[in-house]
């Protein structure tokens, strides 16, 4: 077999990453930014954005003359096996956090402003059980997946940016730089991991068509997704101002739910929330199935399919542990971004020293990620 | 397997099978346990929707009456003519340590579950209002699933349950959209201001924490005149409309940190809407810069946002306000006046900024003197010469507003005379 046949194609490949990076403008990890940010959250996630990027470069430098190989394959390479497990395993660990508070976000969410009888635990298997599926297809599966509600995506947040223009009030983003410069700048390298889910998605460049795709479309789907969240923030801060945009739980509904076209087509956010519910599936499905990949590339186990359920119910217990709605989001903000961040960016920065290091002696191929598509 | 994307496939591999099996499995027997109930599965009928919602100071202190006025929408659907607005609802009101608690008590009651889902209106009585705490009072409300930012917010003068009970709108079945038509008018006559909830949040967290709601009464049946020679200087519930509903909407309550210190007659809130670039139109009346004792009717647009410059560093601070308005004569008293004289047109353009400026400068000086806040929202532009927090806070903003050297200068352009280029005359004129 060659790395072209059957794999994803750019287009397919950049609705992925967008789909994995910029599903979370419709939950309310926004929040993370906001209460540092104030003011400036825009700038912040810009911030964030921009030292998110500078590592992206490094990494693909790092991996450029590796064609048809992952991440985690180059960095067996370069670097050594046993980093490129710890790297993996430190993926995997970031990819689990990342799905399991999506899922408990998804859930609260959908709790408090959808459906306030149904148990918890009911809304957590049926969102899994779909992930699952989706999961259990594969990458094809997903990413053509992802470019078919990516559409819809940008539509709803085209269409509430528009819609809601006329609420728009430009002085509530004075004083234009919130906490101060070098605070916005500082607070957006912290989290600039908010942003980080292109990392784990390098370890799939030997399922894209080409590396110049594989490139592409990782830029192009970090840029978007980017560029869609700071709107989708900017937009907060021009209607609800600083401090109320700290102090709404699910800013994009909360929007939604003020659209004046409300006044005559009952509940339009309904709408809206039926997107919300479409996107988050697939937000957790992929989160899901790349929590899954890294999972078995740290063991080198050959399928990762049967880890799904297993990894699902991981998943399920681990949502169930914050005891109240915002632990989750401090739970987001502290362990998964800050500390996270530090953990993946410094993993990477290590294994690049040590590729430096083993410069000339070669390095073992635990290349198992073509074994893990599956 | 050569064209395969995954490469890894292997036949009779037995955990993918396994795994299909449990999944398989799995499935029917999570659908049935999914399929047996849906929680929140319910039909419109077991629903009662309110639709306005009032809140009054309780019988005692820790107590607050709240009254919900529910809409009954098979009797909107009626083809009576006689079906008005009060048989198309059911008010019920109650004591209720919290609003919360609120809706479950009335539940006692009431054979359906209250809905805010349709809520449109939140009234606030004066008395409640000037408690203080607006927002904390009506938190629970806020945090609400049902409740919408967008709702309208109204303090009356009074109490609300009296004004819920009184307000029999005798064009309109539904009493929500009573209100919403009601306050459509805020832009076309500016006699009352935008008045959302959300608009109250963002003003109350804002830089100065202050904000303006629609002020609303119920007119009495008292022989009391009008207290001022011109009408719409007047409070609502003091003017005097012949009609079978006898509530009113005019001018606006003034909240400072939440708590209401003031009210605004209707031509105060005209001229602090104006200053907020906020009204598209309204009527205005001109002495006769000739002749005082005959007057000169204007419609007045406003077709661009006012013209502020505000130095937050000076000191005392410095703001100018600019407002252009465009001016069609619409009608005027004096039979031998030629409209079309073109030194006429700029003395009336001059009486007419005068007088503007005149009454801008009265609230101004009301917001600084009496109110000492700022509910114009000059604060929005000040914090655009701040960079930073901190250099916001520098200013001081609401400790050094009553002592800012306001300046207002008003430019009226007479654009149009409407249809006639001259004043209709008898033949002998």
């Amino acid at each position: 077999m060659t790395v072209r046949d059957g794999h994803i194609g750019y287009r397919e490949w950049a609705a992925f990453v967008l789909m994995a990076t910029g599903a979370k403008i419709l939950n309310p990890s926004s929040v993370v930014l906001t209460q540092y940010g104030k003011e400036a959250t825009w700038m912040l996630s810009f911030a964030a954005g921009a030292v998110n990027f500078a590592f992206l470069f490094l990494v693909i430098r790092y991996m450029r003359s590796y064609p048809g190989k992952g991440l985690l394959d180059v960095i067996a390479e370069r670097s050594g096996r046993w980093l490129a497990k710890g790297y993996a395993f430190a993926l995997c660990i970031g990819m689990t956090g990342n799905g399991f508070i999506n899922l408990r976000l998804l859930v609260d969410q959908a709790k408090i402003v959808t459906l306030p009888q149904t148990p918890v635990s009911v809304m957590m298997i049926c969102s899994l059980l779909l992930a699952v599926y989706l999961a259990y297809k594969g990458i094809e599966t997903l990413s053509r997946l992802s470019r078919v509600l990516l559409p819809w995506l940008f539509g709803a947040i085209v269409s509430v940016a528009v819609l809601m223009m006329n609420r728009y009030n430009v002085h509530l983003l004075a004083p234009w730089f919130g906490p101060g410069l070098p605070q916005v700048a500082w607070d957006g390298a912290r989290h600039a991991l908010y942003y980080g889910e292109p990392f784990a998605l390098t370890t799939l460049a030997l399922f894209v068509r080409t590396q110049g795709d594989f490139r592409r479309g990782l830029w192009r789907g970090t840029f978007y997704a980017l560029a869609a969240a700071t709107l989708v923030i900017m937009e907060v801060q021009l209607i609800l101002g600083s401090p109320g945009s700290e102090r709404i739980a699910f800013p994009y509904l909360e929007l939604s739910r003020m659209i004046y076209l409300n006044r005559f087509v009952q509940h339009l956010e309904g709408v809206y929330s039926a997107i919300w519910l479409l996107i988050a599936f697939t937000q957790i499905a992929i989160d899901l199935y790349l929590a899954t990949f890294l999972f078995s590339q740290t063991f080198a186990m050959k399928r990762f399919r049967p880890l799904l359920l297993p990894m699902a119910a991981l998943f399920m217990m681990l949502a169930l542990m914050p005891s109240y709605f915002y632990e989750t989001i401090v739970w987001k903000d502290v362990y998964l971004i800050q500390i996270g961040g530090a953990v993946i960016y410094g993993g990477f920065l290590l294994a690049w020293a040590a590729s430096w290091f083993r410069r000339g002696t070669g390095g073992e191929d635990v290349s198992s990620g073509a074994a893990a598509g599956d | 397997m050569a064209d395969s994307c995954w490469p890894g496939r292997h036949r009779g591999f037995d955990a993918v099978r396994a795994a299909k099996t449990c999944l398989a499995a799995l499935l029917p027997a999570i659908s049935g346990l999914l399929l047996a109930g849906c929680w929140d599965a319910h039909e419109l009928e077991e629903y009662a929707f309110v639709t306005v919602v009032g809140v009054d100071v309780g019988e005692r202190d820790d107590t607050i009456r709240v009254t919900y006025q529910i809409s009954k929408p098979r009797n909107f659907a009626s083809k009576e003519s006689a079906t008005t607005a009060d048989k198309a609802t059911e008010i019920v009101s109650i004591d209720t340590p919290s609003l919360y608690a609120s809706r479950n008590l009335i539940n006692a009651g009431t054979s359906r579950v209250l809905t805010l889902v349709q809520a449109k209106v939140l009234i606030v009585s004066e008395a409640f209002a000037k408690k203080g705490n607006l927002l904390l009072e009506l938190e629970s409300l806020v945090r609400e699933r049902d409740f919408r930012r967008d709702i309208i917010l109204i303090t009356c003068r009074g109490k609300a349950e009296e004004f819920i009970r009184s307000n029999r709108p005798q064009l309109e079945k539904a009493p929500y959209r009573y209100y919403e038509l009601i306050t459509q008018t805020d832009s076309a006559s500016g006699l009352v201001p935008d008045s959302q909830l959300h608009d109250f949040i963002v003003s109350s967290e804002g830089g100065d924490r202050s904000a303006l709601t629609m002020l609303a009464g119920v007119r009495e049946d008292d022989d009391r005149e009008a207290q001022t020679e011109e009408l719409d200087d007047l409070l609502a519930g003091e003017l005097r409309i012949e009609g079978k509903n006898k509530v009113q909407f005019l001018g606006s309550a003034v909240y400072n940190d939440q708590k209401l210190i003031g009210l605004l007659t209707g031509r105060e809130t005209r001229m602090a809407q104006l200053v907020r670039g906020k009204v598209k139109q309204f009527n205005a009346f001109v002495p006769d810069p000739e002749e005082e004792d005959k007057i000169v009717a204007l419609l007045v647009r406003q077709q661009r946002r006012p013209d502020i410059r505000i130095d937050p560093f000076a000191d005392p601070i410095r703001i100018d306000v600019a407002i252009d308005l465009d001016l069609d004569l619409t009608g005027q008293q004096n039979p031998n006046r030629r409209v079309t004289s073109n030194a006429y047109i700029e003395r009336l353009q001059r009486a007419a900024d005068e007088r503007l400026t005149k009454q801008i400068e009265e609230v101004v000086r009301k917001s600084q003197e009496q109110f000492r806040c700022d509910f114009f929202g000059f604060y929005q532009t000040a914090r655009q010469r701040c960079f930073t927090e901190r250099c916001w806070d520098r200013v001081r903003w609401r400790e050094r507003y009553s002592d800012a050297k306001v300046e207002v200068e008003i430019k009226t352009h007479i654009r149009r005379t409407g249809k006639q280029l001259d004043t209709v005359r008898g033949g002998n004129s």
